[in-house]
């Protein structure tokens, strides 16, 4: 339950880690089979850095998944109870099982083993259907092979889960909007991005991206704005320098396609 | 990429056999789940509200997802996630090969980048005779039209049912097929010239037909007006009997 060479600074305690239950109690049937039924809910519980304790739901697999939420640190100590036991001959062995899979379909997709991977990328979905990195590899395995029916699938799918917008899977969330811009998913990929611009998770390489698509469907104007606003971030940034090179030479041949009479 | 056709290139190989191909397949229809069960399992769906679609499918052969959205049963983004999982949990042939332990993982890695590579060439030569007005290798067609009764042999039998598009075509059909067994039947046949080939072409398709407990009709039309490829459009005969039309 305790991350050995994970220490709270602050006060020296070690960090909260592992498997914690929570009783939740309910109403079940009705009339007079009507009866209160106790049952027991599994999380798995990390502390954070600012104190906070981040909970996700372990599930029927034995692996953490689906939103995380966070509470306090007194809410969690008051009502969460450590389960050691589900942690080490359930969970534990589970999620490495589940990371292993994983890194094994992302071997097959980097030795250009498309099928072995999407395999084993559905491997892990079966284990953890929200799994953020599988789903955005099994997309990706798609993209490779050009299956642009499949790789919608998964475009939808990631559209709706907004974990896939975290930091952590910045690179992945990036290759996945690059590869649907290669395989002219060009309205899909700006969605995509529109997306994580609108949850406020953007940078400079973001809305190079986002010109970058928006330049591809020949609207150069917007192509513009969010390649100022990539350049107002890094001046420096060359690709975005070269774009919007291209992009105001593409407007000029506009105006003046629109000045020749008809 | 079609579970039965890459069944049918292993047997090819022999790596299994026509048996053991067939118990394979029936066991992965038993195994993946429809949408509909999955729509329950989900929570998405009550058992009626899934026996009232499946009714209203039967009078017009839309998707199931279709009509649950029409009739405000599902989202759009419950659909999204329902179709998601089918294709995730949904297990494939060579799966199944590898849970039997009939081939391991790295035999089966290989043999479906074959299949592949044959199958891309088979659509490269289709497409290049879609692509051509004056079609000379009618070899080729025949090989594609005889893999897609490969295909059925080991087909779930769907019933048929009167396409819209029917109404407004003005094509003439080059050749008529109706397949069927004592139920009712699906097909998918696009192309066709008239020549003297096509009667090889008869012939091995009631040969591949003639064992599975399906009937295969053909009936040529004489009037040939080249060759467009397009949906295929499908009504049912005066007679009840499910007809193909191949234009």
């Amino acid at each position: 339950m305790i991350e050995p060479n994970k220490k709270n600074n602050n006060n020296n305690l070690p960090n909260i880690y592992g498997v914690f239950s929570i009783k939740k109690e309910g109403i079940v049937g009705a009339g007079h089979t009507k009866k209160k039924s106790a049952h027991q809910l599994l999380f798995f519980a990390e502390e954070k850095d600012d104190g906070s304790i981040c909970i996700q739901p372990i599930n029927k697999n034995f692996v953490p998944s689906g939103p995380k939420s966070f509470i306090s640190k007194e809410e969690f100590l008051q009502n969460f109870i450590p389960e050691p036991d589900i942690y080490i001959n359930k969970v534990y062995p589970s999620m490495r099982h589940l990371q292993k899979t994983i890194a094994r379909a992302e071997r097959h997709r980097r030795n250009k083993e498309y099928y072995s991977a999407e395999y084993e990328f559905k491997n892990a979905l079966r284990i953890d259907e929200e799994n953020i990195r599988a789903t955005f590899g099994l997309g990706l395995t798609y993209l490779d092979r050009g299956e642009k029916d499949k790789a919608k699938l998964v475009f939808k799918r990631l559209y709706n889960l907004n974990a896939a917008f975290e930091r952590e899977h910045k690179h992945l969330f990036n290759e996945f909007g690059i590869k649907m811009r290669k395989n002219k998913m060009y309205k899909e990929a700006l969605k995509f991005y529109l997306k994580a611009y609108s949850l406020e998770k953007w940078d400079e390489h973001l809305f190079f991206n986002i010109a970058r698509v928006l330049f591809e469907l020949k609207k150069y104007k917007p192509a513009l704005k969010f390649i100022n606003k990539a350049l107002a971030l890094n001046p420096n940034f060359m690709e975005a320098i070269k774009l919007k090179n291209v992009i105001e030479k593409c407007l000029q041949n506009e105006k003046s396609v629109a000045r020749i009479p008809q | 990429m079609n579970d039965r056709f890459f069944g049918e290139f292993l047997v090819s190989k022999r790596i299994i056999d026509e048996n053991i191909l067939d118990d394979l397949l029936k066991e992965q229809i038993h195994r993946n789940k429809k949408i509909g069960e999955l729509c329950i399992e989900k929570g998405f769906l009550s058992p009626e509200d899934v026996e009232k679609i499946i009714q209203i499918q039967q009078i017009e052969d839309n998707p199931f997802c279709e009509i649950a959205k029409r009739l405000n049963l599902l989202t759009q983004k419950q659909i999204d996630e329902i179709l998601f999982l089918q294709n995730v949990k949904n297990i494939h042939l060579g799966e199944l090969l590898i849970e039997k332990k009939i081939i391991s993982f790295e035999q089966l890695s290989p043999l479906l980048e074959e299949y592949i590579e044959i199958e891309k060439k088979r659509n490269k030569y289709l497409n290049e005779y879609i692509q051509s007005l004056n079609i000379k290798e009618l070899k080729v067609i025949i090989d594609v039209i005889k893999n897609y009764f490969l295909r059925i042999k080991h087909e779930i039998l769907k019933p048929l049912y009167v396409h819209k598009k029917i109404k407004n075509t003005k094509l003439t059909p080059i050749l008529k097929i109706t397949i069927y067994n004592e139920e009712k039947n699906l097909f998918h046949l696009k192309i066709f010239e008239k020549d003297d080939t096509l009667d090889d072409f008869m012939k091995i398709s009631q040969n591949y037909l003639s064992n599975k407990n399906i009937k295969c009709k053909i009936e040529n039309i004489d009037t040939l007006q080249g060759i467009k490829i397009e949906n295929n459009i499908v009504f049912h005969s005066s007679g009840g009997i499910p007809v193909i039309l191949f234009y």
